[in-house]
């Protein structure tokens, strides 16, 4: 009998809804990936169809940022249609059917009230478990991880489905060749249960922060409660998200640097000692200057922003399920992940590789409740 | 801290050398960023490592492509090495 019977009585009547635990292992000592999942869009956008419309080149898009291609949303999918197959394919990758808790890291809520998560939650079938978004830009999954971290090794909850999901498509400006050229859609969601730190999969060391000072750096200004008008004559610099490229180069490659430093101390790992590393995928340049300065060596840096650009909140899982994928890492060897984006934010996990084989799904089409409220006003449907 | 200008061209350009693709031949104290290859992005990381090293101030949102290693080095040796942002 683990102490988590022994909480209130509405713990007790749900205890069929929740995660088992190995036999004879009472206590958690460590947050496990044990499942990976995915969903991109199938509509891809090349960097020859953006060199159609701006003035930009496949050479010049590669050399700056190392992305070919990115997937694309069609239009009446929205970031939980992404979400809920991302989830469900992590779920089925796991072998489980319940998680106690869903946190969903994105910049691109389905809508700005309520949260997408609930809606997530219920469409994957977890009933009335809790749901939140967490908003940290491109540092998302990486947050989201360390509140599954903290809320297993507290006893909290049992399991934890993080998903990070993005259709930025939806609010990049088309016209802005240093944004369009680098952002995709996508999602990719991990699933976390309790268990023994020597698993594989295991989280050892986390680090998060955040500098407000930089709170305009990367940003969508309008939509909020500071400026909360976002029709079509507000100017683009407002309606758009927006990003000073260069010092968002120079704090990312800083900052993810320093974290990734500061969580390789306390893992006790050295960075030449690294078997996976993955970095937030802004742009391989960064990503290359970020495992330069540290050391990392080159067969344990990972990624496909070549074949899904920036995703955001996606990006780490993305890249994540796809070198599980490829088996670039073997299972258990050391691993680091480390995310930098707006707020600013930034973090890192060290784990193990997870024994875990991902699997894949298109995106959902299940936004029943949602296609109903849009009914109303056929115009949003329009293209 | 490089005190003396000739210092500073020693390691601007031993830097380049090691963390950019850059023919060592065509590093001369009169060669410009561009003239080595580097693109914006290489400016900005150049004058980072650069920031980190010496302590001194250099304004990686006007990287400019134009400068000289020469021009960049005397701009290290004479600045203050208290400028550095936090």
């Amino acid at each position: 009998m683990s102490i988590y019977w022994k909480r209130g009585g509405y713990r007790t009547a749900l205890r069929t809804r929740r995660t088992p635990y190995p036999k004879g292992r009472a206590m958690t000592i460590a947050a496990v990936v044990t499942g990976l999942g995915s969903s991109l869009p199938p509509d891809t956008v090349s960097n020859h169809d953006l060199a159609a419309r701006l003035d930009t080149s496949d050479a010049w898009i590669r050399s700056r940022t190392g992305i070919a291609t990115r997937h694309i949303a069609e239009p009446g999918i929205a970031t939980s249609d992404l979400a809920v197959a991302a989830g469900g394919a992590a779920l089925s990758s796991a072998g489980e059917r319940i998680a106690e808790l869903v946190v969903l890291a994105t910049t691109t809520p389905d809508r700005p009230c309520p949260a997408t998560a609930p809606e997530v939650a219920h469409r994957l079938g977890l009933g009335h478990v809790p749901a939140f978004d967490l908003a940290a830009v491109c540092s998302g999954f990486v947050y989201a991880s360390a509140v599954a971290d903290a809320v297993i090794r507290s006893g909290l909850y049992r399991s934890v489905l993080v998903i990070g999901a993005e259709t930025y498509s939806r609010i990049i400006d088309p016209e802005d060749r240093d944004t369009a050229v680098i952002f995709g859609d996508g999602a990719a969601a991990a699933f976390f249960r309790g268990g023994a730190a020597g698993e594989p999969g295991a989280v050892r060391a986390v680090e998060l922060g955040s500098d407000g000072a930089g709170a305009d750096l990367i940003a969508v200004a309008s939509g909020g409660s500071r400026m909360p008008d976002t029709g079509a004559d507000m100017p683009r610099d407002l309606r758009f998200f927006r990003m000073r490229g260069r010092e968002v180069y120079r704090l990312a490659v800083r900052r993810m640097t320093a974290s990734a430093t500061a969580v390789l101390e306390r893992a006790a790992w050295k960075a030449e000692d690294l078997d996976g590393f993955i970095g937030h995928q802004a742009n391989q340049r960064i990503l290359d200057a970020v495992a330069e300065r540290l050391g990392v060596p080159a067969h344990a840096r990972l990624g496909n922003i070549r074949a899904v650009g920036n995703t955001a909140a996606a990006s780490i899982p993305l890249a994540l399920a796809d070198a599980a994928a490829h088996a670039a890492v073997p299972v258990g060897g050391r691993t680091l992940l480390t995310a930098f984006g707006g707020g600013l934010t930034w973090g890192t996990i060290a784990l193990t590789w997870p024994d875990a084989h991902p699997v894949q799904l298109p995106p959902s089409r299940g936004g029943a409740r949602s296609a109903a409220v849009h009914s109303h006003s056929p115009d949003r449907l329009e293209p | 801290v490089p005190d003396t200008e000739s210092e500073a061209y020693e390691l601007v350009s031993t830097l380049i050398a090691e963390r950019f693709e850059v023919d060592p031949d065509a590093v001369r104290p009169d060669a410009s960023l561009e003239d080595l290859g580097l693109d914006s992005l290489g400016a900005v990381e150049l004058l980072d490592i650069l920031q980190e090293r010496t302590k001194v101030h250099l304004d990686t949102e006007e990287a400019d492509l134009s400068v000289t290693l020469e021009a960049l080095a005397a701009r290290i040796s004479d600045a203050d090495a208290t400028t550095e942002k936090p």
